[in-house]
């Protein structure tokens, strides 16, 4: 970049944050910006003086993935969260000093940028110590003193900076590490072993024997002494999983339990076995470097596998904050204390303002206002609460302040039992194997089947030589590139589908969505934005955006859907604005009376608007009139849009021979006219059900023979997404659902789930062709050992050449190409 | 040749150096990471507190 300071402003039809292209509506002088939360980081960035470092930084690295605009609300819930005693108690460790050091796990952390400004938190915070970013993981290791800084401080600090905090954390310790360094030491460990043993096997090719016994002798007992730790170190894994599987096998007499690593075991074993006795006889041949070669290939498979699958999310990461953990609680004298809201008991009552969760499951005793239970039921529109009526905990409370007396708190809540449920099957899910692994047993018996065929074709024809035909078939067979084939094409695919922002969980997700045959989607925030928006305007535009300035101050989702609309397009402002709650909000701007609000309230609709206003009624959207001086001047249609491009895609899943199924907590003419525009059959689309219906549907597929993915986004669909074959969540930030999910989104939307569908298919193919070739290799390698042509030579050129071939079959695959990306 | 009953071993001596220094460096978290490290050279360096050192290694530890 050759000018220092802010290079994007010269063209004025960019954003100067972003560089994604301005509306038109918001097109000004330079810098101009393509929406409002540019606009504030912009501003940020520069108040702060860091914006020449950001965008250089920004521009120098490439992004990895698309540069997304920050959102600027704060997850008030998870603020509390992060700020309770339970939460330092448990997630932080205590260090010197009074400081304390927890790990956050942020969203939208991308390129070098993001590290930077986030490294900046010590100088710009005051307590906070030392801030390290781990960029692949997007985790965030804090040093910081809870006695001067709260951690939702630095929290809102990452927030207005784009970089909300995820509502999970993970144990004490880096998650990765134990496992995953464990591996890497082995892996290293073992090559260094065998590229050892290796350069003493070339001598030895190399016709070291006739020369000098003595230096002879001493190369094959150096690579003994090499070879032992090898095996008991590198190759300990194996026999591990080959001893338990053959255990389980020999319980349940059924040969299918015999895992892979039970030939890889034998292979091993007979190939170490006989050279250290041929060491030791000073007779015969010895495999020490082909053993050691395997053993480290196959560990280093391993390792890639596990850590496309740590990057991906791991396991034992809880999932915090879906309740609110902070009530008001009103004491009998009528004063209001802060309580965590766990410790609330039944017949407590507890106030809750305008806009917040409301944090029980409990009755409304006083107030009046809307409540939104998309998160719990999908439902997109709010519905009327008042006295008597029953609210769930995590629904929100979106217009009054109301009182409600609690029923439950907690994890007796329903949304706690949905949550608790998940985690409690976490784990429990019965386990399939991959490709290579359901073959292994099959291997093992064709293996030994084969040597016992070699033993008695050399009993005829030289029974001397019956020992080294049979090993040399033993070694040779060992199915080291067949180990490879599966895991490697894995860990290649997913890892591209991460730098894409697909998250694949476990490897037997590509397996499954091979053999999907329905899929079943939600419709809110999935299929539809999530986000009530207006859909369609009959009338006067110029009296809509007049309507818009009244409601601007009101927090209605229907108030916002005209503000949305009004953005960058009008000047006018409000004033002598009255609510009237349940009906409309009337007000003045710019000399004219206006009122916005239900047919019934505002009064007849003139004749030629009358189709319109019956038409939005019956669809069973939200249907607004707007009035100016006493005339009915547009009709204005709300709804939850559908997602761009959502009906292609929905095609597209549908060519491929799966059968879709909407399902949707939302009232059933919603669900169905979506359906309809969709190209869904009216009878997959299914309204009013509720997290546990969801569930009970999936079962039902599954038990009726189906292969099912789910694919939803809310809390509500946590359910659904685990009973499912394959949980996809789709979601821009982060929630239980993520949790639930085999695989997940940072995009919203269906186009990485089509993509899913399309580039697992492809990552199949590759795992084909490493099978393929692995086993052709082995039936080669065993004609060969039975023809008694294989000797140490042989077997050390062959296994490396074969696992190579499947190593760079594995990554040269050509799925989920990165398309260009401008950033 | 019967040097090489020297040698052998003395690079066998080596190579257990490295293989050692190897498993240092992964049991102190050099290998949890390596794509942020890479773009921290970018960084001014006015950023580095003189205490920056120490708190790295009580990160990784």
């Amino acid at each position: 970049m050759s000018s220092r300071s802010m290079p994007i402003i010269e063209q004025h039809s960019t954003c100067a944050h972003c560089g994604l292209p301005v509306p038109p509506s918001l097109q000004k002088a330079p810098p101009a910006f393509c929406c409002n939360g540019c606009e504030t980081v912009f501003n940020v960035l520069q108040r702060s003086g860091m914006d020449e470092t950001f965008y250089r930084l920004r521009d120098a690295s490439a992004s990895r993935t698309l540069f997304r605009p920050a959102r600027q609300k704060a997850n008030e819930p998870l603020m509390e969260e992060l700020d309770t005693d339970v939460f330092v108690e448990s997630h932080s460790s205590v260090l010197d000093g009074g400081y304390h050091r927890t790990h956050l796990y942020l969203d939208g952390v991308h390129c070098a940028a993001c590290v930077w400004l986030v490294e900046r938190l010590p100088g710009d915070v005051e307590g906070v110590r030392a801030a390290h970013l781990n960029l692949p993981r997007a985790r965030l290791t804090l040093e910081w003193d809870p006695s001067t800084t709260k951690l939702s401080d630095i929290a809102r600090w990452l927030n207005g900076f784009g970089y909300p905090v995820q509502p999970r954390v993970d144990g004490e310790e880096a998650p990765e590490s134990r496992e995953e360094r464990h591996l890497l030491i082995r892996m290293g460990v073992s090559w260094a072993l065998a590229g050892n043993i290796m350069l003493l096997a070339f001598a030895l090719y190399s016709g070291l024997g006739k020369s000098d016994l003595g230096l002879y002798t001493a190369a094959r007992w150096a690579s003994l002494l090499l070879a032992i730790p090898a095996i008991l170190f590198g190759g300990r894994v194996f026999f591990q999983k080959a001893y338990h599987s053959i255990r389980v096998a020999w319980r349940d007499r059924s040969i299918r339990h015999l895992h892979m690593d039970t030939p890889i075991s034998i292979g091993i074993l007979v190939g170490f076995v006989s050279s250290a006795w041929a060491t030791i006889t000073g007779t015969g041949d010895v495999w020490f470097d082909s053993v050691a070669v395997l053993i480290a290939a196959l560990l280093s498979a391993r390792w890639l596998q596990l850590r496309a699958r740590r990057l991906a999310g791991n396991s034992t990461e809880q999932l915090l904050a879906l309740l609110p953990t902070l009530a008001r609680r009103i004491e009998p004298d009528g004063t209001i204390t802060r309580m965590r809201a766990d410790d609330l008991k039944p017949d407590d009552l507890v106030e809750i303002r305008a806009g917040e969760l409301i944090p029980v499951d409990g009755i409304i005793t006083s107030g009046l206002s809307l409540i939104n239970s998309a998160v719990l039921t999908g439902e997109s529109k709010p519905i009327p609460g008042s006295t008597g009526e029953f609210v769930h905990a995590g629904t929100t409370n979106e217009t009054g302040r109301i009182q409600v007396r609690v029923v439950s708190s907690g994890s007796q809540t329903k949304v706690g039992r949905l949550l608790s449920w998940v985690a409690d099957s976490k784990n429990d899910r019965p386990r399939i194997l991959g490709l290579a692994d359901r073959v292994g047993g099959l291997f093992t018996v064709s293996i030994l089947a084969l040597a016992l065929l070699t033993a008695i074709l050399w009993a005829y024809l030289d029974p001397g030589n019956i020992a080294p035909h049979v090993i040399a078939l033993l070694v040779i067979t060992c199915p080291c590139a067949l180990g490879m084939a599966t895991p490697l094409a894995l860990a290649v695919g997913t890892g591209r589908a991460a730098r894409k922002g697909i998250f694949i969980k476990s490897e037997s997700v590509i397996d499954w969505l091979n053999h999907v045959d329905a899929v079943v989607l939600d419709k809110t925030g999935t299929i539809t934005v999530g986000r009530m928006a207006i859909e369609h305007i009959a009338g006067h535009e110029e009296s809509v955006l007049l309507a818009a300035a009244i409601e601007s101050e009101s927090i209605h989702p229907i108030a916002r859907a005209f503000e949305q609309y009004a953005e960058g397009k009008t000047n006018y402002a409000g004033s002598e604005i009255v609510h009237h709650p349940g009906n409309g909000v009337a007000g003045r701007v710019d000399q004219k009376h206006v009122r916005v609000g239900s047919a019934a309230w505002i009064g007849r609709a003139p004749d030629h608007l009358k189709q319109d206003l019956l038409d939005g009624i019956q669809s069973g959207n939200t249907t607004v009139l707007v009035e100016v001086d006493q005339i009915v001047e547009a009709v204005v249609v709300i709804s939850d849009p559908v997602r761009e491009n959502a009906s292609m895609l929905i095609q597209e899943i549908q060519e491929s021979g799966k059968s879709i199924i909407l399902c949707s907590g939302d009232h059933e003419e919603t669900t169905a006219r979506i359906g309809a525009r969709l190209g869904i059959p009216q009878s997959a689309c299914l309204g009013r059900h509720s997290p546990e219906m969801k569930r009970d549907l999936i079962e039902k597929l599954s038990g009726a023979g189906h292969i099912v993915a789910m694919v939803g986004d809310g809390v509500n669909d946590a359910g659904a997404l685990q009973a499912a074959h394959v949980g996809i969540a789709v979601t821009d930030g982060s929630s239980a659902s993520q949790f639930a999910a085999d695989a997940y989104t940072t995009r919203a939307g269906l186009e990485t789930v089509a993509e899913l569908f399309r580039e697992s298919s492809g990552v199949l193919r590759v795992i084909h062709r490493n099978l393929g070739f692995s086993l052709l290799y082995n039936v080669g390698g065993g004609i060969l050992a039975i023809a008694g042509f294989v000797t140490p030579l042989v077997a050390a050129v062959a296994m490396p050449v074969s696992s190579f071939i499947v190593v760079l079959s594995s990554i040269f695959q050509r799925t989920f190409r990165q398309v260009d990306q401008t950033p | 040749m019967n040097i090489l009953y020297f040698l052998v071993p003395l690079a066998l001596m080596l190579a257990a150096l490295g293989v050692w220094a190897f498993v240092w460096s992964v049991k102190s978290g050099q290998f949890d990471d390596v794509e942020t490290p890479g773009m921290r050279v970018l960084f001014d360096d006015e950023l580095q507190e003189p205490s920056k050192s120490d708190e790295t290694e009580q990160i990784n530890s």
